[in-house]
């Protein structure tokens, strides 16, 4: 970037950065929300190579895949805001929320939500609902798992 | 007694929030675009100024109607270059109505002189593609167009259609005829 270039773009952001800061993008289209990855599942092991940690990594990943879904993990609780900045760059309808302690940790078996734990393979998300709903996957803290919870029927 | 008066920094312009993360979108789009699209202006005006404000305007209406910009339907290059056209074609018409100062939308700030230097780098590096498109004056303004967005400025033909605001079958047509025009002016200029 050229002297120039960045001086004229301080200078948008500063007389027309408000009209930016809420211009509505338009939404993906879409198709209710699944995961593909449970913890042993097949189609979390496909997607497991693109998204590996190890030490000193980033403690969040998140990949746009070829097929329209959006695969993201948490390696700990201080990835929760990068990856929202990270989702929210991107333009993706997702936001990870913080979930509650201990007591109210999600049974895998009540087939209402799906999720995994969020150290293992990336949760496979797909983004193309008609609703245009935001997407919220939930973190446990506590737990270790991330949940991802179901648009509003 | 002396006193030191310490000078006070200068504040980097405040941004609000990204709420919609719209800015940072912008913000990719006007780093990667921003080049092309003050080339563009550089082969029509050798006047450093009028170069940078054109660019300015451009960049004012693209954050105007980025509402309304769908990277799904259309990329962003194309989108960019479609408003820049419209851009020079208004400040041709103010121009040819005598108005001397153009109306900015983007408010016009005086370059410095590092900012005036590097235009006139461009603009030096734009000559080829200026002294190109004056000796195409024989052509209809389109025909000059298809052939600056495709063999100039390196569009491809659905994103030269899509700036031009035509399909892409229509857009090989101009170009093929666009082309066999240029080669009977140059052939007739020998």
């Amino acid at each position: 970037m050229t002297k120039f270039e960045d001086q004229l773009f301080d200078e948008l952001m500063e007389q027309h950065g408000d009209a930016l800061a809420t211009a509505e993008r338009p939404r993906r289209n879409t198709r209710g929300v699944w995961i593909a990855a449970g913890a042993a599942g097949a189609a979390g092991a496909a997607i497991l190579g693109l998204t590996v940690f190890s030490g000193g990594t980033p403690a969040y990943a998140v990949d746009e895949n070829p097929d329209g879904s959006v695969s993201v993990s948490i390696k700990d609780p201080s990835g929760i805001g990068p990856a929202n900045e990270e989702l929210a760059r991107r333009n993706l309808p997702i936001t990870v929320l913080p979930g509650p302690g201990e007591p109210s940790c999600p049974n895998p078996a009540n087939g209402r939500a799906s999720g995994q734990p969020y150290t293992e393979a990336p949760l496979k998300v797909d983004v193309r609902h008609k609703s245009g709903d935001k997407i919220f996957l939930i973190a446990y803290p506590n737990c270790g798992w991330l949940w991802v919870q179901p648009p509003a029927r | 007694v002396s006193e030191t008066v310490e000078k006070p920094e200068l504040a980097k312009p405040k941004r609000p929030p990204d709420v919609t993360g719209a800015a940072a979108e912008f913000e990719r789009i006007y780093r990667a675009h921003v080049g092309e699209i003050t080339a563009f202006f550089a082969r029509r005006t050798a006047d450093p100024q009028a170069v940078a404000d054109l660019t300015a305007d451009t960049f004012v209406q693209a954050i105007a109607s980025f509402g309304t910009f769908d990277p799904a339907r259309g990329k962003a290059r194309a989108w960019l270059f479609g408003i820049a056209r419209r851009v020079f074609a208004q400040h041709c018409e103010l121009a040819s109505r005598g108005r001397g100062t153009v109306e900015r939308l983007a408010g016009h700030r005086e370059l410095d002189i590092d900012e005036a230097a590097e235009l006139v780098v461009r603009i030096d590096a734009e000559r080829e593609g200026r002294v190109l498109l004056d000796g195409m004056e024989a052509l209809a303004a389109i025909d000059r167009e298809v052939i600056e967005l495709v063999d100039i400025a390196g569009l491809d033909r659905t994103e030269a259609a899509a700036a031009l605001g035509i399909t892409s079958g229509a857009l090989r047509i101009r170009l093929f005829r666009a082309r066999a025009r240029l080669r009977k002016v140059a052939g007739e200029g020998k």
